[in-house]
């Protein structure tokens, strides 16, 4: 298959899919954010990953068992998510009204769309070397080629004596192989430095333009103004190779950078629509499958997201003096728990 | 306490580089607590940034996430300060409610103080054109084909510096790699074979000998004198091309001579 196609079939599986899953969560909402569909559709899917990823690298199943599954879950819930706009004749009018609104391209708007086309055409087409790519990206390709999960050492293709245990509870680099093999076995290393980039860096600013409604409800120039600001800071970004922005321009292909651009910043909007809300706008379940993104994507966001939720439950506390919101962020926060006892006890 | 603190510092330094950037979020949280205070959500956003600085600085709690995290990465914890926001806010905070050509002006005043304050990703020479799809450097890309096209589908092991050998396998993940990145998967004769490809000054002799002890089949070297070669040849290794800076060594005649049955198992 011509790589155009497998290029194709790698947009669907990255943005028509979670998009269309993201859309189940705006069921209760009558003034949807159509940005929102994309970044919470990616929640769903990062955690069904790392749902299905841990056992099955633990049983030694074979990838494409683990493709076969994911794929075919996502899209049950993508059909389901596209099922609830087409058959509820209320939703339908929201987003037609909403693209009615939402569709106008103000001056500073199209400015900021403009610098982010351009900053993904040179993440996209351009190439940035690292060396994290010898375990990150060869875990992919490697899984690829033996169709096994976490079997094989990315490093020298020897098979490992013991579990990677420092990498297994977060098997970001198995996702990005599942996607490669369900877009028709397109490169790991082609899907992770240009269709990665491309496809991230809009869910990034997705999330910050979500940030900007929190910031500015009912100021959409203040909002576009915003998102302009953003983009210029992110392209200013390389004054170190430690802070969150260079890690978004240059390497949006590595789990860890994800947390950093992607995931905390949807976890801060997260908190302040939910926890810090008197009535969630969302569900608490989103909160509860972003702490399990966080994990699927960085062995430090299995500690830095329970962090960060914490200490908005002591925003809240100090604020509100709720004590009912503890518990459920500490609900949230579960994955972790999980995750450090298997650490402790099974690794 | 006082080199963990003085640890936390250098973090916060090295994590802001030779930037303004730190300056500027001080400078946006103080303009938010003071004239925009009263907003719901500046105010949880200021108390959240205010609670992730006293965790990062203080070193009780340093240590504590230390342990959770590594010492090595808790410069990672200042990725939960949301610095870019903070600073996007209070500039819009300030831009927002003028006329329409002094909010232009604004606008690009503000642009202006933030590519002062920082370094531009593409000027900073983050990225280079490679003329591969698969974006690893074109001397790895062209070592692999070349490789490949000797071995003719028979499987082989393979071995050069960091430089290399970090990319093999995200190009083609049928080649063993007999020594990956920083020698972290190898021991033994392998990681005394890494250090000395990896050394500033090779000696080639006893790359060449631990390469055939190993059964190495491929080598990829930097060469810059014929002797090198020599004690190559002398060795078993025969010269197959040469791919930018790096010549390619086969050991044998042919890629089925030598096998190194433990790692190709067959």
């Amino acid at each position: 298959m011509s790589i155009i196609l497998k290029g194709i079939l790698a947009l669907f599986w990255l943005l028509l899919v979670p998009a269309a899953i993201g859309i189940l969560f705006m069921s209760k909402r009558k003034d949807i954010c159509p940005e929102a569909c994309l970044p919470f559709g990616y929640l769903v899917l990062f955690s069904l990953m790392e749902i299905f990823t841990l056992p099955l690298t633990f049983l030694k199943a074979p990838l494409h068992i683990l493709t076969v599954l994911y794929g075919g879950v996502a899209v049950l819930l993508a059909v389901v998510g596209v099922v609830s706009v087409v058959g509820n004749k209320e939703k339908r009018q929201n987003v037609i009204s909403v693209q009615k609104r939402e569709n106008k391209i103000t001056f500073y708007l199209a400015l900021a769309l403009l610098l982010i086309i351009c900053q993904i055409v040179m993440c996209a087409l351009l190439a940035h070397m690292d060396a994290d790519d010898s375990f990150f990206v060869a875990s992919a390709t490697t899984d690829v080629y033996t169709d096994t999960i976490f079997e094989v050492n990315p490093d020298t293709g020897r098979y490992y004596m013991v579990l990677p245990e420092r990498y297994i509870l977060s098997p970001f680099p198995v996702f990005l192989a599942v996607v490669s093999q369900l877009s028709a076995g397109l490169h790991p290393a082609i899907m992770a430095h240009v269709v990665f980039p491309a496809v991230f860096l809009g869910v990034v600013y997705m999330v910050q333009s979500l940030l900007s409604r929190c910031w500015f409800p009912n100021d959409r120039k203040a909002r576009d103004i915003y998102l302009l600001l953003v983009a210029v800071l992110s392209s200013f970004s390389a004054y170190s190779v430690y802070n969150a922005g260079n890690f978004q321009m240059v390497r949006l292909w590595q789990g860890k950078a994800i947390l950093a651009a992607i995931l905390i910043p949807m976890l801060v909007y997260l908190c302040l629509t939910i926890v810090m809300k008197e009535k969630a706008e969302y569900s608490w379940g989103l909160m509860l499958m972003a702490n399990l993104s966080c994990c699927l994507v960085s062995s430090m966001g299995i500690i830095l997201a329970p962090l960060l939720i914490g200490s908005f439950a002591v925003v809240k506390l100090i604020y509100k003096k709720d004590f009912t919101c503890i518990w459920k962020c500490a609900l949230c926060c579960i994955p972790t728990l999980v995750l450090g006892l298997i650490f402790l006890y099974v690794l | 306490m006082k080199e963990l603190i003085n640890q936390i510092l250098n973090f916060w330094s090295n994590y802001w580089g030779d930037s303004l950037f730190s300056y500027l979020l001080i400078l946006a949280a103080a303009y938010l607590l003071i004239f925009k205070r009263k907003e719901e959500n500046v105010k949880y956003v200021l108390t959240y940034l205010l609670i992730m600085l006293f965790l990062f600085f203080c070193p009780l709690t340093a240590a504590v996430i230390q342990k959770c995290i590594g010492a090595s990465v808790y410069w990672r914890v200042l990725w939960l300060i949301p610095s870019s926001p903070v600073i996007a806010l209070a500039m819009t905070e300030l831009i927002k409610d003028h006329q329409k050509n002094m909010q232009m002006l604004l606008v690009v005043l503000c642009i202006g103080i933030v590519a002062v304050s920082g370094k531009e990703v593409y000027l900073a020479g983050n990225y280079t054109r490679v003329h591969n799809y698969q974006q690893v450097p074109d001397e790895v890309a062209g070592i692999c084909e070349l490789i490949q096209a000797d071995a003719q589908g028979e499987k082989f092991t393979f071995a050069s510096d960091d430089d290399i050998s970090s990319y093999v396998r995200v190009y083609d993940p049928s080649i063993y790699n007999l020594i990956g990145r920083n020698a972290r998967s190898t021991q033994g004769r392998s990681r005394k074979l890494y250090y000395e490809i990896n050394s500033p000054e090779p000696d080639y002799r006893i790359i060449a000998i631990g390469g055939k002890i190993q059964m190495c089949n491929y080598l990829a070297l930097r060469i810059t004198a014929d002797e090198q070669k020599e004690v190559l040849a002398e060795a078993g290794y025969q010269e197959i091309g040469s791919i930018g800076r790096y010549t390619i060594f086969r050991l044998g005649n042919h890629v089925t001579d030598y096998r190194n049955t433990k790692i190709l198992g067959d």
